[in-house]
């Protein structure tokens, strides 16, 4: 157990993560020089790829000859990029011994960095911090200040500091050796009885679900009869095996280890990331700390472009769900949409993912509606209430009480910013619990947020308004009594209950207005007018219309070329296709998610 | 119906077009082996039918074929008797331009049985066929349409643009006064489209020309068909009016789903169930036909949904849809499949909802592109 090194790293998007482990790689001999060329080799799927996060984990192992003589074997455990997926980060951080901490040089420590850092100091790792992109020119004049930031964040001397450039690959040697030297090893007794960490797992269409796991303590074999605890699931292991490029069988896996297993596991649900894994034999182990069941915290109804794909949508979702246990769904129906499903998420960026997956992996059409949190509702007679669909809300006159989830948020921000981002937050209903100078330029602001205001576009603004520099990092604190109402669209007159919205009563009658005028730039002109109100209650705060079409006929001399007035048919019927028709109004899929881009 | 159209294209102009789009080319030394080719091709094309397919229309367009000389036109249509059968009320047009239109071509064309002339007109604004980069002035325009009177046509249409830039209400309306005035039996009015490729296209890229305010396109579409109808003039599809059922048969069996063979460079035609299209260049059309090759540059068959929603635009883009024939043809029946959609349609009278037919009124005219799309996609639902 003495050769094994556990350590993940943390970084912020763009800081060179990625271009570090391809680095940790090449060097350890773990892939060539020519592999490299597909680089960055951590962030497989093309989602990913794109918005430069990682969502599923990845666990690499590596061998290191370190200049004691001795082979080490390295575990690097890759960890999620994104606030929607912190609960996945600190399973992760829970499989390792250590952690690299990567800070840009030119650019200093983001709100996301110091949040998964903490993380990683409560699960008492051993913090390695390193300074990337030395080589840059413009790191000159930054390089003091970021490394003052980092020496008064984690409280370490300024030689503990490690310089590199992963992009060079300068400083990479030192930094193996440093992992080696100061990263302790793992814990834990090979003889004792077995308790494994799950920090991630993925389903293998071949294999059905590959467990991620830690090895804490004894010893896992193919063959062996396991229990998850949480979920009391029993299974035989098919496999065993570490992880390096690919997955390499081992037969076995002893404490201190990082590797996988499969065990013809159907059901994702079944392996759920933070629960422990026994020996289906044994009784009364202690659960490994820290799992907790991830609950979604975004809602949205997620319906069929087409009602005829219904049945076609909930085989899709339930293929998604077998790789992605965090998304919850379940049919409703919508007067509006017709059949679809109410969907969980763990967040706005989740819920792009799973709607951009559905569309380009699964070829649906689909039509996404406004999401929401979950409000709890107190009513004048029975018992509390959870909902997370704003149809679901009882009269007003039934309810006494309305509560709806807050969040801690910490945004770091350079301090020229600080008015923008205080006048928003305030905007958002937010507190201001905190303010903390990191250096003289940067601030670590905290705030008391309702988390519906962080749903509505809240990540875009306080991106555009401090020009990228801000970050933003948050937890769920609890619940808050509020003044909310439901803010209706009717189009010609009729509701649209997919267009609903819950929103804070101070604000209803202005989104009502904003609503309404996005709806009319969203909905194309038709062949009536399209009358357009905003509704709270009875009560009809704002209205506008979309003219009807005036003229969409082409006049042109075609000769005999009908093949190429057909051709603009088909252009003109995709158009259409892409559009739900609600009573004799076509309304473009965008609409539905109109009020996230309200302020536009 | 089992009978067809013939389309020929004729490539050469003496100038083109700004705003043309079709093809045709200003050397006109290549006339004459054209008409050669053109002849082989007749020639090449017949072969593949074992007997004379009947015809009710032939349709002289281009290009400028009043560029040819009137004895060429007799070859070709003695060619295509020889390979071909006319119906007894055959419908033989020649497209004119006012500037190449001789009264004695005129007297020819009716020996060679041509009857019908389809003049283009364009406009009678001086400034307006400048900027379309026409030849004439309205007064030859006129001179022209006077000539093929007197030459004995009873059967003339014209072609006028309308959204032209520089154009006014008040310039349009003169030119539709001017129509209605030489009284013929059809009238083509076209929005002008800028294609791309073509000058015109250019000059809007480079700012030199505006397009006529969308506002100001949908009232003159307006004005003309109001009055062209308060002129006695049919409105029997999208751009085309007909006075006392002069219809241009040839244009209207191509909507109806008819058959018709295409001769000449970029010709398009229908046969069986192909749409077919020839080379788009004269050279390479010349050269084919030499080797005795069909010019065919491409093809597509027209099956299934494709036909159906083929049968429906064209349909509604003219005058309408016999509900009977479309179920003989398709197994659909239209009124019961999409009764709810054509019930509101009627409704806010956008279509005319008849026994026998179902055709768009003159506010669906207005927004066919969006009926159609709305009726082929409710069609396409009913099948599934």
């Amino acid at each position: 157990m003495k050769q094994f090194r556990n350590f993940c790293i943390i970084a912020h998007i763009d800081h060179g993560k990625s271009t570090l482990a391809d680095r940790l790689l090449e060097l350890t001999g773990r892939v060539s020089k020519r592999e490299m060329v597909m680089n960055q080799i951590l962030d497989d799927n093309p989602l990913e790829q794109e918005r430069g996060i990682t969502i599923k984990l990845h666990a690499i192992q590596m061998d290191y000859a370190a200049n004691d003589g001795n082979e080490y074997t390295l575990n690097l455990i890759d960890t999620p990029g994104h606030v929607d997926f912190s609960y996945e980060v600190s399973r992760s951080l829970a499989a390792c011994e250590g952690a690299i901490l990567i800070v840009d040089a030119t650019q200093g420590i983001e709100a996301q960095t110091i949040s998964n850092l903490y993380m990683a100091i409560d699960a008492d790792l051993e913090i390695i911090p390193v300074l990337n992109k030395i080589d840059l020119p413009s790191a000159e004049t930054t390089i003091e200040d970021v490394k003052h930031q980092i020496i008064e964040l984690i409280g370490c001397n300024e030689e503990d500091i490690y310089q590199i450039s992963a992009k060079k690959g300068t400083g990479i040697e030192a930094l193996l050796e440093a992992i080696v030297e100061k990263i302790p090893h793992p814990k834990g007794d090979p003889d004792a009885k077995l308790r494994a960490l799950i920090y991630d797992s993925i389903f293998d269409s071949y294999r059905g679900v590959i467990v991620n796991l830690r090895v804490f303590d004894g010893t896992l074999k193919e063959g062996d009869k396991i229990r998850f605890m949480a979920t009391d699931r029993v299974y035989d292991i098919d496999e065993v095996g570490i992880m390096y490029m690919n997955r390499h069988r081992t037969k076995e896996l002893s404490a201190g280890n990082v590797g996988y297993l499969s065990a013809s596991i159907r059901n994702l649900q079944d392996t759920k990331v933070g629960d422990t894994i026994v020996h289906a034999s044994e009784t009364g182990i202690e659960h490994i700390s820290g799992f907790t069941e991830v609950k979604p915290m975004v809602f949205s109804g997620i319906y069929p472009a087409d009602s005829d794909d219904f049945e076609s949508l909930r085989e899709s979702l339930s293929k998604l769900v077998l790789n992605d246990s965090a998304i919850t769904f379940e049919p409703e129906t919508s007067k509006a949409l017709g059949f679809g499903f109410r969907c969980g998420f763990l967040g706005l960026l989740h819920m792009e993912i799973v709607q951009e997956r559905l569309e380009r992996e699964f070829g649906q059409n689909i039509v996404t509606t406004v999401p929401n949190v979950r409000y709890t509702v107190f009513k004048n007679h029975g018992g509390p209430v959870s909902i997370d669909n704003p149809a679901q809300l009882p009269p007003p006159g039934e309810i006494s009480e309305l509560h709806e989830p807050y969040i801690k948020a910490q945004i770091i921000t350079p301090t020229e910013y600080v008015g923008n981002i205080m006048r928003l937050c305030m905007d958002r209903r937010g507190t201001i619990l905190d303010t903390v100078y990191l250096s003289t330029e940067r601030v670590d602001l905290s705030f008391e947020l309702p988390l519906a205001e962080v749903v509505f576009d809240f990540y875009d603004r306080l991106k555009s308004i401090s020009r990228g520099y801000a970050s933003l990092d948050y937890e769920i604190s609890d619940e808050k009594p509020a003044d909310l109402v439901k803010l209706d669209i009717m189009l010609n007159g009729e509701p649209v209950d997919a267009l609903s919205s819950i929103v804070h009563r101070s604000k209803a009658y202005e989104w009502g207005r904003k609503y309404c005028s996005k709806l009319k730039e969203l909905i194309p002109r038709q062949m009536f007018e399209v009358a357009i109100q905003a509704s709270i209650g009875a009560k009809v705060v704002s209205r506008t219309n979309v003219k009807a079409l005036r003229k969409n006929v082409t006049a042109k001399c075609y000769g005999g070329d009908i093949s190429r007035k057909r051709k603009l048919l088909e252009k003109q019927k995709k158009g259409k296709k892409r559009m739900k028709q609600v009573g004799s109004v076509e309304i473009p899929q965008e609409a539905f998610l109109a009020i996230l881009s309200i302020d536009d | 119906m089992n009978q067809s159209g013939i389309y020929i294209h004729f490539p050469f102009c003496e100038k083109k077009c700004s705003y043309c789009d079709f093809y045709s080319i200003e050397n006109l030394s290549k006339a004459c082996i054209f008409t050669n080719s053109l002849l082989s091709e007749i020639e090449l094309r017949s072969q593949r039918h074992e007997s004379k397919p009947n015809l009710s229309s032939i349709f002289i367009g281009g290009g400028t074929p009043s560029l040819l000389p009137p004895e060429s036109i007799g070859r070709i249509l003695q060619s295509i008797k020889s390979h071909f059968s006319f119906g007894e009320d055959i419908e033989i047009t020649i497209e004119c331009n006012p500037d190449s239109t001789l009264l004695e071509n005129l007297h020819d064309y009716r020996k060679l049985g041509i009857n019908r002339i389809s003049l283009g007109v364009q406009s009678f604004a001086r400034d307006e066929l400048i900027s379309l980069g026409r030849l004439h002035t309205p007064e030859q325009a006129a001179a022209a349409f006077h000539s093929a009177r007197s030459a004995g046509f009873d059967n003339i249409g014209i072609d006028l643009i309308f959204a032209v830039p520089g154009q006014s209400a008040r310039s349009w309306s003169r030119t539709i006064d001017k129509a209605l005035e030489l009284g013929p039996n059809h009238i083509s009015a076209y929005s002008l489209i800028y294609e791309k490729g073509t000058p015109l296209y250019k000059s809007l890229a480079d700012g030199d020309v505006s397009r006529v305010r969308e506002n100001d396109e949908v009232i003159y579409y307006e004005t003309i068909i109001h009055r062209l109808a308060a002129g006695g003039y049919e409105h029997y599809e999208v751009s085309n009016f007909a006075l006392s059922g002069k219809y241009c048969r040839h244009n209207l069996d191509i909507w109806h789903g008819g058959r018709y063979f295409a001769f000449g460079p970029s010709a398009h035609g229908y046969i069986g169930n192909q749409r077919y299209w020839n080379v788009r260049n004269i050279d390479e059309y010349i050269f084919l036909v030499g080797k005795g090759r069909l010019p065919v540059s491409g093809c597509e068959e027209i099956s299934g949904f494709d036909c159906i929603a083929e049968r429906i635009m064209l349909g509604l883009r003219a005058d309408g849809i016999d509900p009977g024939r479309f179920q003989a043809d398709f197994g659909i029946d239209i009124k019961s499949d999409i009764a709810g959609l054509i019930e509101s349609l009627a409704e806010h009278n956008f279509i005319i909802p008849n026994e026998s037919n179902i055709r768009l009124s003159k506010k669906g005219y207005l927004i066919a592109d969006e009926l159609i799309a709305k009726v082929v996609l409710a069609i396409e639902k009913a099948m599934n």
